[in-house]
């Protein structure tokens, strides 16, 4: 997982340098254009409970590093990566949103996957042929995965990855198609026209008085249609 | 999507700006930052009315249309003579400026949401003095900024999400208007509201008219079933009673109510009948007249022994009153044994005028009167004295035995030696008698006085009193008084016995005593004489002749007389009677003609009515189906970018995942929500926070402009109000990424998020313009007015 989201930084122009530390295994990128800096790190449930040791431990490993710079401090975001194999998923979700709002040294973000919904994402992609980057934004629009998505959220698919990877990354950048927004207004009468009905639409919306105005109004538009027909 | 910008905006006298001038400096980010209430919020009103005409925030509160305002809440300066804003916009460096002018020469109602004075200008440049003669059409709008502008730009351009945030907490049904607005589809629905109303109405009344028009059709079966049948049609009016004023006998009688008509042929039935068997009616009448009297003895009574009198029945009264008095006085004087009975009768003086004593008599007796009062006072005074004399001195004799021996002689009253008890004791005796004779004289000549006052002055008025009361009782013997009395509750059935009488022409003379001096017997014997005269007046006739309709008839119609009916004819009465039936034919005739019309004109309302809904149903179909597929293509347009969208902003909701937009598709689309999509199909905006909820509008927001944008001016007023830090974060990155393209003009009331915007933008690359409305226009203009 790590290893793919490495390539995914590089298809955005990412520099990347792996963090080598015994106790973490993850990766920091680093974008000049967008001043983005990104720390990827893999994780497990301890380092989530404790996760402001866990921050301190990859702040001292990020000093280590190559790309190191003191704007780190302000822009880096955090990501981190949990295999859940856990079997209470409420506390681990919990956790993860304990983690991803504490707001301390990094703006965090947790993607939690199981092994099935990697694999099944990582054959997907692989078998698309296209880059990362491609896969993720065109996957994304496809309304025939999302509508299955939404209709079965929980189900973990190689899509409920996809949308975790592409919410959890804030620089993917989405390209829906484009529409002109219509005049419902004008459409709606131009059908009335078409169908002769606009006599009708405008005697609907006036506000009559009584009900013998009304009934008059009434009998004028059954003659206006009588005088049509002849 | 045309990548336009906003260079340099100019606001004269508008709102709270008198004279603006902000440049923006081709930045990509304008932060327009300051307390609350320096304007950050009319900047976007003075961008909004300037592309669309309008602003819709005030557009959308609902204001009287008949309300006159006296200010205008869109002028700095109410007296100024103008308003204008002025836009220098950017396209690819080249540059183009547009003007909203409004005169204010012509002041009208002051109304908010009235934007017509604000008419469209495209100047040289922002500078330019005589704008007007630059004026141009809306429609020019469209080439620098696309179609359908002033739909799309409050909902795609302009996130305003405050408001948003409020109306999403509200009500289902301000949810659901709300939505609509967020889909731009507000118009429209308010729209078919009023139809499917209309709708509603036609119905209810279809009904009512369906209702009625089946009773007018029971109502004209009845009318035929009562159709009357008529054989002369020709008949002429002529009066039946020329003398009356009788509602049916005129020419065009009032007889349209079938129960009114029913009545009148009754009525001339009854008239007839009476016509014919007048006689017998009459019998009938007397008959029940005269039995009514045979029962009533005391009526009887009356008549025979008292009726002639009748006019001395106050005499009678008068004389009785008197009699009583005297009778009265007889008793109290003859019994009286003192003088006292005789003072205490009250009456005294009535019974001195009834027996006419002249004034000297009267005066005498009186005076007697009094004088024996005085000597019976005198007696009794003395008799007191005498008693109490008397116990003193028998007590002290008998004091002066019983302390004394046999031989003191020596009187303890008067102190004379007597010498001898016993020539004592015949003292004492004979001194009590000397004292019981002088009481003796004075009582014995009080009982002499009286007696001859008795015998004398009294005896002589009771003389009078029975002369008196002799005379009264010659004039009114008693037996009479008393019948007359005892007769005043009969005397008006009396008088109408007698009325009968006469018209029957009995001398009653034969029946009534002409004397007062009668007696129960004479009474009795005339009384029967009487019954028996009244009863050979009754002759027997047939049950239906006491019908009291008939003598109800005669009240009505003959003034209650029998000589009145001898005035019309049989022939006169039948002929009404056609007259009449022709009448009641005409005006059925009629009823029948205006129920007719008055269906058919129910079954041609009935018809149209039937006909409008037809077309009415279409129109609504035509609305709900658009309004669904406007919806629906917005939904299905939107939603993927949404979804990513709002999981970013609002990562701690919904396991860090976007919301997906759910809809409930029915005739129409009934709902739209916003769900978590974790089992849960409740509206997430009903457990989302403030700031939850800012976010989302937000999200709906960009997603939104990220689809349907023709231009690149993104405006974002306030939009950490309630956010935290994190959702700003979010937004800022957000911001950074999908919409790197347009120019965002985003406000802030917190100095912090200002600096912290100026900063994330600025170091990605991206031009950054900060402007705080206070320091920028407000301080300025005070330090200016200080210069001054």
């Amino acid at each position: 997982m790590i290893d793919l989201l490495d390539k995914l930084m590089l298809d955005y122009g990412f520099i990347t340098e792996k963090m080598l530390d015994n106790k973490l295994v993850g990766f920091v990128s680093i974008s000049s254009t967008r001043c983005s800096h990104l720390v990827v790190v893999e994780t497990s449930l301890d380092a989530l409970e404790n996760i402001n040791l866990t921050c301190d431990l990859i702040f001292d490993s990020l000093k280590k590093t190559k790309v190191w710079k003191s704007a780190f401090l302000k822009n880096s975001i955090l990501v981190f990566l949990f295999k859940d194999t856990s079997v209470d998923s409420s506390y681990s979700l919990k956790l993860i949103q304990n983690v991803e709002e504490n707001k301390y040294q990094f703006k965090k973000h947790v993607i939690a996957y199981n092994d099935d919904e990697f694999s099944q994402f990582f054959n997907e992609l692989k078998l698309s042929k296209t880059t990362f980057k491609k896969y993720l934004t065109e996957t994304i629009l496809d309304p025939e995965k999302f509508h299955y998505y939404k209709k079965n959220p929980s189900v973990q698919t190689s899509f409920s990855l996809l949308v975790k990877i592409l919410v959890k990354f804030p620089f993917v950048e989405i390209n829906p198609s484009q529409f002109a927004f219509a005049d419902l207004s004008n459409l709606i009468s131009g059908k009335i026209q078409n169908e002769g009905l606009a006599e009708y639409l405008n005697f609907a919306q006036v506000n009559h008085r009584d009900e013998e105005s009304m009934l008059k109004g009434l009998v004028g538009l059954a003659q206006n249609e009588k005088n049509k027909n002849k | 999507m045309k990548k336009i910008k906003i260079n340099r905006i100019r606001a004269f006298n508008f709102k709270l700006f008198e004279d603006i001038d902000l440049r923006f400096n081709n930045a990509e980010l304008v932060i327009l930052d300051g307390p609350n209430g320096y304007g950050k919020t009319s900047i976007y009103d003075c961008i909004e009315l300037l592309i669309t005409g309008k602003i819709d925030r005030i557009m959308r509160r609902e204001i009287d249309g008949r309300a006159t305002f006296s200010d205008n809440i869109l002028t700095c300066d109410p007296h100024a003579d103008c308003s204008y804003i002025r836009i220098e916009f950017l396209v690819d460096d080249k540059s183009f400026t547009l003007s909203r002018h409004a005169s204010w020469e012509n002041k009208g109602r002051n109304k908010p949401n009235d934007f017509s004075a604000f008419k469209l200008y495209r100047l040289p440049n922002i500078e330019t003095r005589e704008a007007e003669k630059f004026i141009i059409d809306e429609k020019e709008m469209e080439q620098f900024f696309g179609e359908n502008l002033s739909i799309s730009y409050p909902v795609m351009y302009y996130i305003e999400q405050e408001e948003s945030t409020f109306y999403l907490k509200q009500s289902e049904k301000e949810r659901r208007e709300h939505l609509s607005y967020l889909f731009n589809t507000t118009k429209e629905e308010k729209e078919l509201s009023l139809i499917k109303e209309k709708d509603k109405q036609l119905k209810n009344l279809l009904e009512k008219i369906e209702l009625e028009k089946s009773k007018n059709e029971n109502k004209l079966n009845t009318l035929n079933n009562d159709l009357l049948q008529v054989t002369n049609t020709k008949t002429a009016f002529s009066r039946l009673f020329p003398d009356s004023e009788i509602g049916w006998d005129v020419e065009e009688p009032a007889i349209t109510l079938k129960q009114y008509s029913a009545v009148v042929l009754t009525e001339l039935e009854q008239i007839l009948f009476l016509k014919k068997n007048a006689k017998s009616i009459k019998q009938a009448r007397l008959n029940k007249e005269l039995e009514k009297f045979l029962n009533d003895d005391e009526v009887m009574q009356f008549l025979v022994s008292t009726y002639r009198f009748i006019d001395e029945l106050s005499e009678v009264k008068r004389v009785e009153k008197t009699k009583k008095i005297l009778l009265e006085a007889r008793k109290t004087l003859s019994e009286s044994k003192n003088i006292e009975g005789i003072a205490e009768f009250e009456n005294i003086d009535k019974v001195f005028d009834i027996v006419q004593y002249d004034e000297n008599e009267v005066k005498k007796t009186k005076e007697k009167i009094e004088e024996l009062l005085s000597q019976k006072q005198n007696v009794e005074n003395q008799k007191k004295f005498y008693n109490s004399f008397n116990e003193a001195r028998n007590a002290l004799i008998d004091n002066f035995k019983r302390k004394h021996s046999n031989e003191d002689a020596e009187c303890p009253l008067c102190g004379t030696d007597f010498k001898e008890v016993e020539k004592l004791d015949i003292s004492f005796q004979e001194k009590e008698k000397l004292f019981n004779k002088y009481y003796g004289n004075t009582f014995k000549k009080h009982g002499k006085e009286l007696r001859t006052f008795l015998a004398g002055d009294i005896a002589d008025l009771l003389l009078e009193i029975n002369l008196t009361l002799s005379s009264l009782e010659n004039k009114f013997p008693a037996s009479f008084c008393k019948q007359l009395i005892v007769s005043q509750p009969v005397i008006d059935k009396g008088k109408k016995l007698v009325s009968v009488l006469q018209r029957l022409e009995t001398d009653i003379d034969l029946y009534c005593f002409e004397h007062k001096n009668f007696s129960s017997k004479d009474v009795k014997k005339s009384v029967s004489l009487l019954k028996k005269h009244l009863e050979s007046l009754v002759k027997t006739v047939d049950d239906e002749f006491y019908e009291e309709k008939y003598f109800q008839c005669l009240r009505k119609f003959f003034d209650g007389k029998f000589s009145h009916i001898e005035k019309i004819s049989e022939s006169g009465i039948k002929s009404k009677r056609s007259y009449i039936e022709l009448k009641i034919f005409e005006s059925q005739n009629e009823t029948i003609k205006k129920t007719k019309a008055l269906i058919k004109k129910q079954k041609d309302d009935s018809f149209n009515i039937r006909s409008f809904r037809t077309k009415i149903k279409r129109i609504i179909a035509i609305y709900t189906e658009n309004i669904n597929i406007h919806k629906t293509k917005i939904i299905s347009a939107i939603e993927i970018p949404f979804f990513v969208y709002s999981g970013r902003v609002i990562q701690s909701f919904n396991r860090g995942i976007g919301f997906f937009i759910d809809t409930t598709l029915g005739e129409e689309l009934k709902s739209i929500k916003f769900l978590a999509g974790h089992g849960t199909d409740h509206d997430a905006v009903m457990s989302l926070s403030s700031g939850q909820l800012s976010a989302l509008i937000i999200a709906f927001t960009l997603a939104l402009n990220k689809v349907y944008a023709q231009h690149g001016i993104l405006l974002i007023d306030d939009p950490v109000q309630t956010m935290d830090e994190i959702n700003i974060l979010s937004l800022v990155e957000l911001l950074r990424s999908d919409f790197s393209e347009r120019q965002i003009i985003l406000s802030t009331h917190e100095d912090h998020i200002s600096m912290f915007l100026k900063y994330k933008f600025g170091i990605s690359g991206c031009s950054v313009e900060t402007l705080n409305l206070k320091t920028t226009i407000f301080d300025k203009v005070l330090s200016m007015e200080k210069l001054l």
